[in-house]
């Protein structure tokens, strides 16, 4: 089987494989993102809690994404670190129109960030401000000063406002990350 | 005896490493000029599409080698918004390289306006200060000359600082070359902001 796997990617068929891990507190909107960046036949139509992880796969133009959505629920949280080990990428997502657990948000992602597997690498971090359509969103600016994204110096990172229902600012975000993945490789 | 091994270590593996920042207003060409540096300074690097960048939201980084020095770039986004996010990254930087589009004629006030509100961060006192005049390869753009013209005004809040303007073109990747070895120059030369050590690995 190798041999045709080494066959079909050196013909172009076959997409480059990445991992990435999909986290953020609960209800922040990380599974209808995941969901509707799969294709049309694939989505699900309604979305409940994440229990545990789910593995999803989707593929952008020239990769192909195998997602770990992460629970958010505080209980499933230290599952995270978990996964560290092996994602090529971070997906964040934020509920900006959440303002009172922001602070909590900001605590998890130092948590994330002073873990051994993720501080050694240069890892490239996109965060969603999602929910924007809400009415008392905040902009994407507003939300990186206040998750103090700023402190983060040695990995490239990147944030968009995002509505996941539409699917609005969704391409934008994975865009960033495939130009980053296909650049860290040599 | 373990003084000079461990003198003979560091000499072997370990670098000195300098942050320099890139700034200057949105679709300048920050993204570009460091995407070329990095081809142009890492060995086997392909790196993006030069014609595909989009504006950046957030930070990218780059790391480059020049000889015994490690250079670190945070490419920050220009967008008006953004502006304010620059500060936070001043105290850290050893550098700055101010991006101005010789192309766009009429936002050079505006660019001038963030450039000098950024040179009024005492932060930044003494570091050098490279201001690149970018996208040199469109017809009829600003000549450097033109660009001193405008910025001549600003000369009194650049002080002592050690300070340049290079034209370049990011997309072709003219004038990359002597933008960083003045760079590397000065920061090394800049005794008040002393490097971190970093081990090469």
């Amino acid at each position: 089987m190798g041999f045709f796997d080494t066959l079909a990617r050196w013909l172009g068929m076959k997409k480059k494989e990445v991992n990435v891990i999909c986290v953020g507190l609960d209800n922040s909107g990380k599974t209808t993102i995941i969901n509707q960046l799969k294709p049309q036949n694939a989505q699900q139509s309604d979305i409940v809690p994440t229990i545990g992880f789910t593995v999803e796969k989707f593929a952008s133009a020239s990769l192909s994404f195998t997602v770990f959505d992460m629970s958010g629920q505080g209980r499933y949280r230290n599952l995270w670190e978990h996964y560290y080990k092996d994602a090529q990428a971070i997906i964040f997502v934020i509920d900006s129109s959440d303002k009172l657990r922001m602070v909590v948000a900001k605590d998890e992602l130092e948590q994330l960030l002073n873990n051994q597997d993720i501080l050694s690498k240069r890892i490239p971090i996109l965060f969603y401000a999602n929910k924007m359509d809400m009415k008392e969103s905040l902009s994407a600016v507003k939300v990186s000063q206040m998750m103090g994204l700023e402190t983060i110096k040695d990995k490239p990172w990147h944030i968009c406002a995002s509505n996941a229902i539409t699917g609005e600012g969704l391409p934008e975000g994975v865009e960033w990350v495939t130009d980053q993945i296909r650049s860290m490789k040599k | 005896m373990f003084t000079l091994l461990h003198g003979l270590w560091k000499y072997l593996f370990q670098r000195d490493e300098y942050c320099i920042l890139i700034l200057g207003l949105d679709n300048a060409g920050k993204t570009t000029f460091l995407e070329q540096t990095k081809i142009q300074f890492t060995r086997n690097y392909k790196g993006m599409n030069l014609n595909k960048i989009t504006s950046t939201v957030g930070l990218n980084v780059g790391k480059i080698d020049v000889g015994s020095v490690r250079l670190m770039f945070w490419d920050l986004g220009g967008q008006e918004e953004l502006q304010s996010l620059w500060d936070k990254y001043y105290a850290e930087s050893h550098g700055v390289i101010y991006m101005i589009d010789s192309d766009d004629r009429e936002r050079l006030p505006e660019s001038k306006l963030a450039f000098d509100k950024m040179l009024g961060s005492e932060s930044l006192e003494g570091v050098p200060l490279l201001v690149v005049g970018n996208k040199q390869d469109i017809e009829n753009c600003m000549t450097v000359a033109d660009i001193k013209d405008v910025f001549n005004e600003s000369a009194p809040r650049i002080g002592k600082r050690d300070c340049l303007v290079q034209p370049v073109s990011a997309l072709q990747g003219t004038g990359i070359n002597e933008s960083i070895e003045w760079i590397v120059q000065c920061v090394k030369r800049n005794i008040h902001r002393p490097p971190k050590r970093s081990d090469i690995t």
